[in-house]
C-alpha cells in the first residue's frame, strides 16, 4: 500500500531544521507543563490545536505528540516530589517515587521514571509503525457493514469502561450522536438543529466542543475549587553522592523485565480504545509487585515500582494511535484532539490516511521517534528546572489558559462564534463531570457521529430492508458478537468499580 | 430525590422534549426509502428516553447537594459571558488583561509579580506572537 520511496521520504520529512526545532519545544512544554499538578498535556494539547493550524501538517501533529510524550514525563515530577501526580496517569508512580524521595534520592527517583518512560514509549511506537500499516489494508477492506458494527462494539466497550455506570456511558455517548447531528444532514443536506443561526449550518466545530469539553471545563474546576499555590515538599539537595542521583546501567538493566512487561501491559491497554492510561500504570504496578521476590518493598521506594508504572503508562499513547491510524477511531482523549487537528488541517483519519496521506503518516512516526530521543535529552537535563516549576502559582497558570484558549478558538473559527460554542461546551462539560457522565465518551461519539450516521444509512440500503442479509457479512457478524459479550461482561461486573479512565474525575 | 435520579429524569425529559417538540420543529420531514434526516436524531431520542428512565429506575446513589462551587462555576460562566458580549464591540485582546485580572483575584493571588505577568505579561505575548510574528487578526 506505501511503497519504500514514501516511507523514507516521510521519516526524513522529520529531519528538517524547523521539525527538530518544534519537536523540542513542544517536549519542553509538555514537560513544563505535566510538572504543573493539575494541567496536565490533554490541557496543553487542547491549548495548543488552534495555534497548530499555522504550521504544516507534520509540525502540528508534532506539536501535539511533543506536548503528550514530554507531559508523561512531566506528569512524574510531582508525583515523586509532592506525592501529588501532575497527571492521573503518574499516580502509580507516586507510590514509590515518593518515598525514595522521602530518603534523599529524588534525583535518582525521577532519572529511574524518566528511562522507564522513554522506554515504554519506544517499544509502543516501534509496534504501532509496524503493525499500522498491514492493519489499515485490513480496515481498507470493510464495507460500511463492518464499519457500523465496528464503531457499535467500540461504543459499547467504551461507554462500559470508562466511568462507573454503563447507563451514564451510554447517555454521554447518545448526547454526543445527537450534537453531531446539529448542522445539515450527511445523505439528504436539509438543516437540522440550527435554530436560525446559519454559522450551525456546516455542523459544530470540532476544535471548540473538545476544548469547551476538556480544558475551559477543567479550568472552570480548577478555578471553583482553588486551593492556593502549590508548594514542593520535597527540594533537591545541592550537594549529593553520584549513586544517590544517578541511575547506573545495572540498576536498569535490573529493571529490563520490569520495564518490557510493563510496556506489553501498556500497549495492550493501549489497543482497546477507553481504557486509559492510568490503568495500564496500576496492572502493570500490581504484576510487578506480585512476581517480585520482595514485595514487602514495594511502597518504600523500590525502582522496579516506578519502572513498572511509568514503562505501562507511557506505552498507552503509542498505542492508542493503532486505532485512529488504522480505522479512525480516537481510542483516548489525547487521540480524539489529535484527530482534531488532522481535521483542521483538512486530513481525514482511518486506513485512507496511509494511502493518500503515505509520507505524513511515516513522517508523524518518525516524529514520534525523535520525540522520544528528544524527551530523553530534555529530561536528562531538565529535571532540576522543572522541579522547580511545581511552585507555578495557579492563579497565573490557569488566567493564561483560559486567555489562550479564548484567542486560539477565535483565531480557528474567525471570530466569536467558536468562543461561544466552547463557552456552552464548557459548562456542560463541567456539569456532565459533575455529575459522572463523561466528557471523554461524549467527545468521542461526537466526532464519530457523522460516519456512524453515514454508515448506518449506507448499511440499511445494502440489507435493503431485510436484516437476514446481515449473515452475509460475517465481519460483522463477528463485531456484533463481540459486542453482546462486552456488554454481557461489562455490566456483571461489580458497579462500585475505579473509574479505569486516565482522565475521568 | 438523589443527583443520579434526577439526572435520568432529566435525559428522559429531553428524550421526549426531542421527539416531539425539537425534531418536528427543527428537523425537515423527507419522503425517503432509506435514512431520513429524521430517522437518527429520532433513535438517539428514543435511547435517551430507555436509557433515562433506567438511570430514574435503577440508582439511589448521591444525594443532592448544591455545593459552592457549582454556584461559583455559574458566577464565572457569567462573568465570562459578558466579557463574551463586550468583544462584540471592542477586541477582546484588549479586555483580556482585566479578565485576567479578575480571575487572578478571585484566586487571591496578591502578588505584584505574579499579577504582572498574569495581566500584562501573557495578553502581551499572545498579541505578539499572534499578531505581529504570524500576521493573524485577533479577537
Amino acid at each position: 500500500m506505501v511503497d519504500l520511496a514514501t516511507i523514507l521520504a516521510g521519516f526524513a520529512d522529520v529531519f528538517t531544521l524547523s521539525t527538530i526545532l518544534y519537536v523540542l519545544l513542544d517536549v519542553v512544554i509538555g514537560q513544563f507543563v505535566g510538572a504543573i499538578p493539575g494541567i496536565g498535556p490533554v490541557m496543553a494539547m487542547a491549548i495548543a490545536i488552534p495555534f497548530s493550524f499555522v504550521m504544516s501538517p507534520l509540525s502540528a501533529i508534532g506539536l501535539l505528540i511533543g506536548i503528550n510524550k514530554g507531559g508523561l514525563v512531566g506528569g512524574a515530577i510531582p508525583a515523586i516530589l509532592m506525592n501529588t501526580p501532575g497527571t492521573p496517569d503518574a499516580a502509580a508512580t507516586a507510590l514509590d517515587g515518593y518515598p525514595l524521595s522521602k530518603k534523599g534520592k529524588p534525583l535518582k527517583s525521577m532519572k529511574m521514571a524518566l528511562y522507564s518512560s522513554v522506554t515504554g514509549d519506544v517499544f509502543a511506537d516501534i509496534l504501532l509503525i509496524t503493525v499500522a500499516a498491514p492493519l489499515a489494508i485490513i480496515a481498507l477492506q470493510m464495507g460500511p457493514v463492518e464499519v457500523l458494527s465496528l464503531m457499535i462494539c467500540a461504543f459499547a466497550v467504551i461507554a462500559g469502561l470508562i466511568g462507573n455506570s454503563v447507563t451514564k456511558g451510554i447517555i454521554s455517548a447518545l448526547l454526543g450522536l445527537l450534537f453531531a447531528t446539529v448542522g445539515s444532514d450527511p445523505q439528504h443536506f436539509t438543516p437540522r438543529f440550527i435554530f436560525q443561526w446559519f454559522e450551525l449550518f456546516e455542523g459544530l466545530p470540532l476544535a471548540p466542543v473538545a476544548i469547551g469539553m476538556l480544558a475551559i471545563s477543567e479550568i472552570l474546576n480548577k478555578l471553583a475549587k482553588h486551593s492556593g499555590t502549590a508548594q514542593a515538599v520535597i527540594s533537591i539537595p545541592k550537594e549529593q553522592a553520584a549513586e544517590d542521583k544517578c541511575i547506573s546501567f545495572k540498576e536498569y538493566w535490573s529493571c529490563r523485565f520490569t520495564n518490557i512487561r510493563g510496556a506489553f501491559i501498556g500497549v495492550l491497554i493501549g489497543i482497546v480504545p477507553g481504557v486509559g492510561s492510568t490503568a495500564a500504570a496500576f496492572l502493570s504496578y500490581s504484576l510487578t509487585k506480585r512476581r517480585s521476590k520482595e514485595p514487602e518493598s514495594f511502597g518504600k521506594g523500590n525502582l522496579h515500582g516506578i519502572a513498572a508504572s511509568e514503562s505501562a503508562n507511557s506505552a498507552v499513547t503509542g498505542a492508542s494511535m493503532i486505532p485512529l491510524f488504522t480505522l479512525g477511531i480516537p481510542g483516548s482523549v489525547n487521540a480524539a484532539l489529535i484527530i482534531s487537528a488532522l481535521m483542521i488541517q483538512g486530513f481525514e483519519p482511518g486506513p485512507l490516511l496511509f494511502e493518500n496521506q503515505g509520507q505524513l503518516v511515516y513522517g508523524i512516526f518518525g516524529t514520534m521517534l525523535l520525540a522520544n530521543i528528544i524527551n530523553l535529552c530534555v529530561g536528562q537535563f531538565g529535571l532540576r528546572l522543572w522541579s522547580r516549576i511545581v511552585m507555578a502559582p495557579e492563579s497565573f497558570i490557569y488566567s493564561s489558559s483560559l486567555l489562550l484558549c479564548v484567542i486560539g478558538i477565535g483565531l480557528t473559527t474567525g471570530g466569536l462564534f467558536g468562543v461561544v460554542i466552547m463557552l456552552i461546551f464548557a459548562v456542560l462539560g463541567y456539569f456532565m463531570t459533575a455529575l459522572g457522565y463523561s466528557s471523554i465518551i461524549f467527545i468521542i461519539a461526537f466526532f464519530l457521529g457523522p460516519r456512524f450516521e453515514m454508515s448506518l444509512g449506507q448499511t440499511l440500503v445494502l440489507l435493503d430492508g431485510n436484516p437476514a442479509n446481515f449473515l452475509e457479512y460475517p465481519v460483522g457478524i463477528f463485531f456484533l458478537a463481540l459486542t453482546l459479550v462486552s456488554a454481557w461482561w461489562l455490566v456483571k461486573k461489580p458497579t462500585n468499580k475505579t473509574p479505569l479512565n486516565s482522565t475521568t474525575k | 430525590m438523589y443527583v443520579d435520579k434526577l439526572s435520568g429524569g432529566f435525559f428522559a425529559l429531553l428524550g421526549l422534549i426531542l421527539l416531539f417538540v425539537l425534531i418536528p420543529d427543527q428537523v425537515e420531514l423527507i419522503e425517503s426509502d432509506g435514512l431520513t434526516p429524521q430517522t437518527f436524531p429520532v433513535a438517539i431520542s428514543w435511547l435517551l428516553v430507555i436509557t433515562g428512565c433506567t438511570q430514574l429506575v435503577i440508582t439511589n446513589k448521591s444525594k443532592i447537594e448544591i455545593r459552592k462551587e457549582v454556584i461559583r462555576v455559574i458566577a464565572l460562566c457569567s462573568i465570562f459571558a459578558g466579557f463574551i458580549y463586550i468583544a462584540s464591540w471592542i477586541q477582546f485582546i484588549y479586555l483580556s488583561p482585566l479578565l485576567a485580572f479578575l480571575l487572578m483575584k478571585y484566586m487571591k493571588e496578591n502578588r505584584l509579580l505574579w499579577l504582572g505577568l498574569g495581566t500584562l505579561c501573557t495578553p502581551f505575548c499572545i498579541w505578539f506572537c499572534v499578531h505581529v510574528l504570524l500576521g493573524r487578526e485577533l479577537i
